[in-house]
């Protein structure tokens, strides 16, 4: 037996490996089979019937399909040899209609305010496999609304179909148990375990995949329409973990975060943290113009000039100088590029490390957290932000030279120096001893008070590049917002800063720089789900993004 | 028949057993091998020559201009009576601050009104219909309205809206808010004036929405299709 079997789905064949299920093997040959309880990232439970298609298997000793007696799940049903599909014949199609018709019984129909309504898997298959009005004329089951699970979840009961992604979700994924389905019959509600509090940290996942708008998040409860917002593909940098992302912002405000499907990187999910990460960025003091403490520069320099005194303080590095660079794991790959090339290259200094930007956090676990709060050490190192080999300082020893009055220029990325020190007290005390502090950040911390020169920089929301995690995958995230003042994109103000130090900037573009790094194919991934949301498209105000969530 | 009906070349135009003519575009020639189109005059010659047409419409100013001044006639004969305030006017012009039309349609689309629910709030306040639904700012095509959701006061209403701005001054009428709206929370009322001296006060909130011209709503929504909840 081979691994792979052949089958053919609406008329076209595809090719999959043996125990692929029917509706993963219909989604590669373009054919969008409507589910609710299936998700490709939890396991397969059958309960909605809404997959369901003509399913004929290949009898090898009559050498013929047999009919099928019914239409088969397709969410259960594994692909085999020679086996036909129809999806689109008028039994399937009225079945459709009638599970429809069932799942909307009771419920309220409340999409007025209801936070789903724009996403909501319900709106778009009544819109594309329904369309009648309901036959139904009594009243309606009432259960419970707005029962509060945990802090984060808010859970209506009415709004409800029991798919119960979410009880698969804590219990294969989470593996915490917190719920579960209670009662028989239009009785039947989600329930919170006895002694459960959910406030595990992937607990906002349930909503994610929550198919109808029954759990609903408090932090984007009645926040906005989803209708309103727009989506860039991006990168949680909560973690050296990287999650993909989504980002939902309207105008200059990001309204929440989503996780974007990446298999080898954080599969279908995020955690609690990552979302919250876009209050952080929010809270942030941050310099609109560059500041300057030095007399030829006056107090607010304009870039040209600030860039050209930058610029002429490391070239005179050049010669024998003594020049201690240090970055940031938050830097993009490119920047780092860019950063190593001015550094070792371009002013011929050796004293380069990065530091820990970031040093509390959430504790790692065996799902996605790490321990590491900063998302981008291994790709800065790989980039070439590290001591160099003849003569080179690591971080220790460039702060034992500042110590000793051997350092003359001080470049800096980003915030956290002081964490490498005692207290900001002994940062300040240490770095008053170098003439010329110069500080490319996004936003302002202790050293930003007493640097000669702070130039502000794009947030990760604000620009683009890629992030390499732990384990060695390339991400890309996308520019979602305007820059804050004039701050600017780190790998043109650094590629400015080489020409401006008398070299030349190690690459032209991001493509350049990508190319040089060797990077993996994946990191330019954007369409990861594309195809999968087709038919929603003209169904809802929802303009569903290439690599949304999963749902 | 059926046969026919095969053979037929104007079967496509066969509507109900009858053959629809066809009509032929006049502005359309061929010059060898190839069609080309030019734009047909349709025009008479008495149309191009402009001069009878503008003759009859200066014998319509003519008849709306006498037949004003005969209705300011008929007016001096009451005011030479003393009976002046009575008497029908004769132009139309109205001035506009001192006076209004009376003669408004019911339907003409001016300023907007919020309804209440006949039900007050916990603690005795008025309560706006509106359910927050972004239906009206969804399709305002002037980008007009504004509103934030919260949390209703009343637990038997989930979502209501905290604040409720109009900006009057880029509202074009196109009574789409009203439209849209499931719950008859936003209507359009016949009242035209609005006119003010501060681009400021053309923003109206919730609160001027709702008491210029105080409406309530027959039956209180709790939400669409919705219920009053049960515990």
């Amino acid at each position: 037996m081979s691994d792979q079997v052949t089958l053919t789905i609406d008329g076209k064949e595809v090719t999959v490996p043996r125990g692929t299920k029917v509706i993963e093997a219909a989604k590669q040959v373009g054919v969008e089979i409507p589910h609710f309880c299936y998700h490709p990232g939890l396991p397969v439970d059958g309960n909605c019937r809404m997959c369901i298609a003509d399913v004929r298997t290949w009898n090898a000793r009559a050498e013929k399909h047999f009919p099928a007696r019914r239409p088969a799940v397709t969410c259960w049903t594994d692909a085999e040899e020679n086996m036909q599909v129809f999806t689109d014949t008028d039994e399937v199609k009225k079945s459709r209609a009638t599970v429809m018709e069932f799942l909307l019984i009771n419920h309220p129909i409340d999409c007025p305010i209801c936070d789903k309504a724009g996403e909501c898997m319900l709106q778009d298959h009544y819109m594309q496999h329904d369309g009648k009005r309901s036959e139904l004329r009594e009243e309606k089951i009432h259960k419970p609304r707005l029962k509060p699970f945990g802090e984060r979840i808010v859970y209506n009961g009415e709004r409800c179909i029991l798919c119960s992604r979410c009880t698969r979700f804590t219990a294969h994924v989470s593996k915490t148990h917190d719920l579960g389905i209670v009662n028989r019959g239009d009785r039947a509600v989600v329930e919170l375990a006895q002694g459960s509090t959910f406030d595990n940290a992937y607990t906002d996942n349930v909503s994610d995949i929550c198919p109808v708008g029954a759990l609903t998040k408090t932090d984007f409860r009645f926040k906005k329409r989803v209708w309103f917002l727009k989506h860039t593909d991006s990168v949680c940098g909560g973690c050296s973990r990287n999650c993909n992302t989504v980002v939902d912002h309207d105008r200059a405000e990001i309204v929440r975060i989503m996780p974007r499907r990446r298999d080898e990187v954080n599969g279908h999910f995020m955690c609690n943290e990552g979302r919250d990460i876009y209050k952080s960025l929010a809270a942030t003091v941050r310099t609109s113009a560059p500041i300057s403490r030095v007399d030829e520069l006056g107090a607010g320099p304009s870039w040209d000039d600030a860039l050209a005194w930058a610029g002429g303080k490391l070239g005179e590095q050049k010669k024998g100088g003594k020049l201690a660079v240090i970055g940031s794991p938050w830097m993009s790959n490119e920047e780092a590029l860019v950063l190593g090339h001015l550094a070792g290259k371009v002013c011929k200094s050796a004293w380069m490390d990065i530091k820990n930007d970031v040093i509390e956090g959430y504790p790692a676990d065996d799902l996605l957290h790490t321990d590491d709060h900063n998302p981008n050490r291994a790709g800065v190192i790989a980039a070439g932000v590290v001591p160099g080999k003849k003569d080179g300082k690591d971080l220790a020893a460039i702060q034992e030279a500042i110590a000793a009055g051997e350092v003359e220029v001080l470049l800096v990325w980003g915030t956290g120096l002081a964490n490498h020190y005692d207290s900001v007290e002994a940062m300040h005390e240490a770095v008053a001893k170098v003439p010329v502090v110069i500080q490319l950040t996004d936003a302002m911390d202790a050293l930003s008070e007493v640097a000669q020169l702070v130039l502000p920089v794009r947030n990760w929301a604000e620009r683009d590049g890629t992030w390499t995690n732990f384990e060695g995958h390339t991400s890309r995230f996308r520019k979602a917002l305007r820059p804050h003042g004039q701050a600017r994109d780190g790998f043109e103000l650094l590629s400015a800063m080489c020409t401006a130090a008398g070299g030349k900037p190690p690459v032209k573009t991001f493509k350049d720089a990508r190319k040089k790094l060797k990077q993996d194919p994946d990191s330019d991934v954007r369409e990861v789900a594309d195809g999968e949301f087709a038919f929603y498209k003209g169904q809802s105000l929802y303009r569903h993004h290439s690599g949304t969530t999963e749902v | 028949m059926s046969e026919q009906l095969g053979q037929n070349a104007d079967f496509d135009n066969l509507i109900d057993g009858h053959v629809m003519p066809q009509p032929a575009y006049q502005g359309e020639f061929t010059e060898g091998e190839i069609v080309k189109y030019y734009n047909p005059s349709r025009m008479t010659l008495l149309e191009k020559l402009y001069v009878p047409a503008i003759i009859g419409g200066l014998m319509i100013t003519a008849r709306v201009f006498f037949t004003n001044m005969a209705k300011w006639g008929i007016w001096f004969t009451y005011w030479i009576r003393g009976k002046g305030k009575d008497a029908p006017k004769g132009a139309v012009t109205i001035y506009y601050p001192e006076e209004t039309r009376p003669d408004y349609s019911p339907i003409n689309r001016g300023k907007h009104i919020l309804t209440m629910r006949q039900q007050k709030g916990p603690s005795g306040e008025a309560l706006p219909q509106c359910v927050a639904c972004y239906m009206c700012a969804t399709a305002c095509p002037a980008f007009c309205i504004h509103i934030v959701a919260g949390e209703s006061p009343d637990p038997n209403i989930e979502k209501y809206c905290v604040e409720f701005d109009i900006e009057m001054d880029k509202c074009i009428f196109c009574g789409y808010c009203e439209e849209a709206c499931p719950v008859d929370a936003i209507r359009l009322t016949p009242e035209p004036r609005m006119a003010d001296y501060q681009r400021e006060r053309m923003i109206y909130d919730r609160e001027y929405l709702m008491t210029w011209n105080p409406t309530y709503v027959e039956d209180d929504h709790v939400y669409p299709g919705g219920h009053p909840r049960e515990e």
